[in-house]
């Protein structure tokens, strides 16, 4: 009890500190998702880091507060959004630790049920059936009946894994290639691997194409990132550790991974593990697989599809990466491709657990970037993450076509 | 008393209005304590964020009927505490009043809801080739409501004027609960231009429900350039060497080192950090006179010692350097904790012998202050920077800008050019005002609104705010005169 509150009172300061530096000029309130569909104060960056400054202050959390941070994507559009450099990212990582203090052992529980049915449903089953029967045990329990009110939406979401084709994890993997240019690991990612194998076979494809040898190391869990978004600490800790043992394989020169969101967790390890010895250099070796290919003078031949497509930036690569060119000039190389952003704010409303947290925001969310998608008149889209695609392909269903740009990119390569 | 009419009003209020309008929860009407001027804050009794026109209506009325004071409030990006809530009465905010109802590409003109934001008008008509001209920096943000209120300009200004120039009509919630339209759909309407007076009125005249923009066709030729300069000086004797040979720029702004350090660290636009100033010029117009232009201010750059000039090469470029001005306000916060931006204006002839004053109240102080502002109007924008954890700095900010203010005053100049008296300057009104010239008004505001229950205490001093400043007490000039007293 007591270290608890002592890290309480630590997290209050830092909460305090990073605070400070908003003007409350509201330049960030455009960038959110949030405020973008309810225009209201406390749901946008400004608010949220209001209420926050004010909990350092009292040193208490209250409902409010922790309706607000809970109702925040974790998108951090508000963070290059931001001329005066508040780490928006920083702030909500400790608010989300914070507002668990407090919450009801129910909820909690409830909570760490959800992270615990999506990220372990690899080590589960690897199959997408099981997954889905133990997300549905899940949703029927009465325990989380107060979290999900709105049931239909998981169900989408477990409706929409379940067209994809369930195939199974990838397991043990080396493709080595001669006169090899690098040498990478692959994070195959907990729901990528499961509902999107074909995301990690062109991810192979493309690297080796490219003369670059993957390792895929068998056993792999979750990246930690569902439970840092549900503020459990040290859960995200234990995954981080796992993985660091899993994939820190000797004589690789990069950690790639395609799932925007497992990367900003992964490079975030240094972070959360506090500076443990290993943490950071594990981080620093993480890249996007589209990033990665971005380093290299391309030595694939991609054959012409004159075509325009719909570029969508996954939050989770764009604002917490900061990987923003890369994509776009690596699907460059495909002669003909022609790329567009949709317009109005950028997240889908994925982020994560969110769709199955905040059902109702997410879909608000969600519906928004759908008309502006449907607006652009466009039937491909593409984007790195598989959590968006998920999202988008269960707000857009047969209209528009989702793909992976690295499935993209392997489509286009000449045989 | 003033809580159970804040009941009855709620009660009533329940019944007319979505309950997600109403917010009730003492944590959730804190957010809204201040707008950008964050020395001033205060807790509202009740929050009202109508989901329509008629939500407004409805509400505003039935706050007028319970007699409790009431502040409207855009996008809260004010700088002078014009949406400062009132503690004892209602904030009625319109940021969910974000529909262009209508587009009229032939006739130029677009009507908006107040809530709509700045820049989101100007992106809707791009496909018209049409834009909304008043830009104001925080254009990515602030609502055109806001902007009807504060008469803002922005860097344009210089060229194409103040919001009063791009504002047809309006529709108008009187204090007394009536609603009107004021001014016509051509430029030049019959009787009294009672629109222009409540354009710049500061939310005291009533709210606006509804606003008729005038767009402008975009340019057809645009040049964008820096030119840095090893003194301020320099750069300020370039300012009216350029207006003085009758070139009217489309912008000229200026900013000084440290504001140009501040800028860089928030965007990374490509600043030239070392230059002790620069300035970013614009042409626009007609192709041909764009490229005369541009080469006489070239000229007249390299006379007056510029080192060097960036030219935007393209949009992205012309974006980038538009990004990183429109940054400076905020990205003073790299460099300080927090700041008090002032918004004074002078003759451009005085604009060297002014920023050496403010220079010497810098170092006197030991506060930095950084400088950028609209430099073709003389429109100054210190930022008296602070740290509020540091006992007594916010005081000795609030006084150093205020000395800016009387230096301001002293050249001729003007105590706001775009931000507003709002609550920040209002008793520095006398200073500007005669006694006659503020009951003068007193009697105009009267008519509008006879039970001064609409933003009271913002814009006209009474001795009531300007003895109550929180925390300090600060003497109110009529006080010291022997004319008012505290109440
Ligand atoms: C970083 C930054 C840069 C800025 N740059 C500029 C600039 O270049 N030029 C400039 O002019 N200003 C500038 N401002 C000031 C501010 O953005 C403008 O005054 C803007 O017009 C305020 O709009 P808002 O929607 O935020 O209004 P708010 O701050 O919410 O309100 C401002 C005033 O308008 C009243 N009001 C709001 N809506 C209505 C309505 N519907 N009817 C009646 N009254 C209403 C309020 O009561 C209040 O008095 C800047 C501010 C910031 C933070
Ligand atoms: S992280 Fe995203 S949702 Fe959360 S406040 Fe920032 S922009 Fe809004
Ligand atoms: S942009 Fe930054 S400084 Fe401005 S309100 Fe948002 S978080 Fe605060």
């Amino acid at each position: 009890m007591g270290t608890k509150s002592q890290s309480l009172t630590e997290e209050f300061d830092a909460i305090a500190e990073l605070s400070a530096t908003c003007v409350h000029c509201g330049f960030c309130l455009a960038a959110c998702p949030t405020y973008s569909v309810t225009s209201m104060e406390n749901d946008s960056p400004r608010g949220r880091i209001w209420l926050l400054a004010q909990a350092a202050r009292t040193k208490e959390v209250n409902d409010s507060l922790r309706l607000h941070i809970d109702r925040c994507i974790g998108c951090e559009a508000c963070v290059p959004a931001c001329p005066s450099g508040v780490r928006y990212d920083d702030l909500i990582d400790r608010a989300r630790r914070v507002v668990n203090v407090g919450r009801s052992k129910r909820e909690l529980l409830g909570r760490s049920v959800v992270v615990a049915s999506f990220s372990r449903a690899q080590r589960f089953g690897s199959l997408v059936p099981s997954a889905q029967a133990l997300a549905r045990g899940v949703v029927k329990s009465s325990l989380l009946r107060p979290q999900l009110p709105r049931l239909p939406r998981v169900q989408a979401l477990l409706e929409q894994a379940a067209t994809i084709e369930p195939q199974r994890s990838m397991g043990t993997f080396t493709s080595l290639v001669p006169n090899e240019r690098a040498r990478v690991v692959m994070l195959t990612g907990c729901i990528a691997s499961v509902f999107f194998e074909e995301v990690n076979a062109a991810t192979v494809k493309v690297l080796n194409a490219e003369g670059i040898s993957v390792i895929v190391p068998k056993e792999q869990g979750c990246c930690g990132a569902l439970a840092s978004h549900a503020g459990q600490h040290r859960p995200a800790q234990r995954a981080a550790r796992a993985l660091i043992a899993a994939l820190d394989l000797p004589g690789i020169d990069a950690v790639v991974t395609n799932s925007a969101g497992c990367g900003a967790m992964m490079k975030d390890y240094g972070e959360l593990l506090e500076h443990e010895i290993g943490s950071d250099a594990f981080s620093g070796r993480v890249v996007d697989v589209m990033e990665f290919l971005d380093r290299f003078k391309s030595v694939i031949r991609y054959r012409p599809m004159p075509r325009e497509i719909l570029y969508h930036e996954p939050c989770h690569l764009a604002f917490a990466q900061g990987v923003r060119s890369a994509g776009p000039s690596v699907l460059g190389r495909i002669p003909g491709l022609k790329l567009r952003l949709t317009e109005g704010p950028n997240c889908c409303g994925a982020g994560g657990l969110y769709s199955a947290t905040q059902p109702e925001l997410a879909h608000q969310v969600g519906e928004a970037k759908r008309d502006a998608i449907l607006e652009a008149g466009i039937d491909l889209l593409v984007s790195g993450n598989p959590g968006c695609a998920i999202q988008l392909n269960s707000l857009l269903g047969d209209r528009v076509n989702i793909l992976h740009p690295i499935v993209l990119l392997s489509r286009a390569i000449e045989s | 008393m003033a809580a159970s009419r804040i009941d009855i009003l709620i009660d009533r209020l329940r019944s007319s209005v979505e309950r997600s309008s109403l917010i009730l929860e003492a944590a959730e009407r804190q957010a809204y304590s201040c707008d950008g001027l964050t020395s001033h804050r205060a807790v509202p009794k009740l929050v009202i964020v109508p989901a329509s026109r008629e939500e407004l209506i409805a509400s505003v009325r039935a706050v007028i009927d319970v007699d409790l004071p009431w502040v409207a409030r855009g996008a809260g990006t004010g700088l002078s505490g014009g949406a400062l809530p009132d503690e004892e009465g209602v904030l009625v905010v319109t940021s969910r009043l974000k529909a262009i109802l209508e587009v009229d590409p032939i006739s130029r003109i677009a009507v908006v809801e107040p809530g709509v934001v700045n820049l989101e008008l100007s992106k809707a008509v791009l496909p018209h080739g049409l834009y909304f001209a008043p830009d104001p920096s925080s254009q990515i943000a602030c609502s055109i409501g806001g902007n009807v209120a504060e008469n803002s300009g922005g860097a344009h200004c210089f060229k194409y004027g103040f919001t009063t120039h791009h504002v047809l009509a309006l529709e108008l919630l009187l204090p007394t609960g009536e609603l009107l339209w004021l001014g016509s759909e051509g430029m030049d309407g019959p009787g009294p231009d009672l629109r222009g007076v409540v354009i710049g009125s500061e939310g005291t005249l009533g709210i606006v429900t509804r606003v008729v923009c005038r767009l402008l066709p975009l340019p057809e030729a645009r040049r964008t350039f820096l030119a840095y300069f090893d003194s301020v000086a320099a750069a300020a004797e370039a300012v009216s060497d350029v207006v003085s040979r009758g070139i009217t720029p489309a912008a000229i702004e200026m900013m000084d080192h440290l504001a140009i350090a501040a800028c860089e660290i928030a965007t990374g636009a490509g600043l030239d950090t070392t230059a002790q100033s620069c300035l970013l010029l614009e042409l626009d117009g007609e192709a041909d006179e764009v490229a005369q232009e541009f080469l006489s201010v070239r000229a007249l750059m390299d006379l007056h010692g510029s080192s060097h000039v960036w030219e935007a090469a393209n949009e992205e470029e012309r974006a980038l350097m538009w990004l990183a001005r429109k940054a400076a306000f905020a990205a003073a916060g790299r460099v300080a904790p927090a700041y008090i931006v002032q918004d004074g204006v002078v003759p451009r002839s005085a604009l060297p012998r002014v920023l050496e004053g403010i220079g010497r109240l810098g170092v006197e102080s030991g506060l930095s202050i950084l400088n950028v502002f609209h430099a073709g109007d003389g429109n100054l924008h210190p930022l008296v920077t602070y740290d509020p954890s540091i006992e007594g700095q916010e005081a000795l900010a609030e006084e150093v800008a205020a000395k800016i203010l009387t230096l301001c005053l002293e050249e001729g100049g003007s105590l706001t050019g775009e931000h507003g008296i709002g609550v920040d300057k209002v008793c520095h009104m006398p200073e500007m005002f005669t006694a006659d010239d503020l009951t003068t008004f007193e009697r105009l505001r009267g008519a509008f609104d006879p039970s001064g229950m609409c933003n009271r205490g913002k814009l006209l001093p009474t001795p009531r705010l300007c003895g109550e400043r929180p925390g300090r007490y600060q003497p109110h000039p009529l006080e010291e005169a022997g004319l008012g007293e505290r109440w």
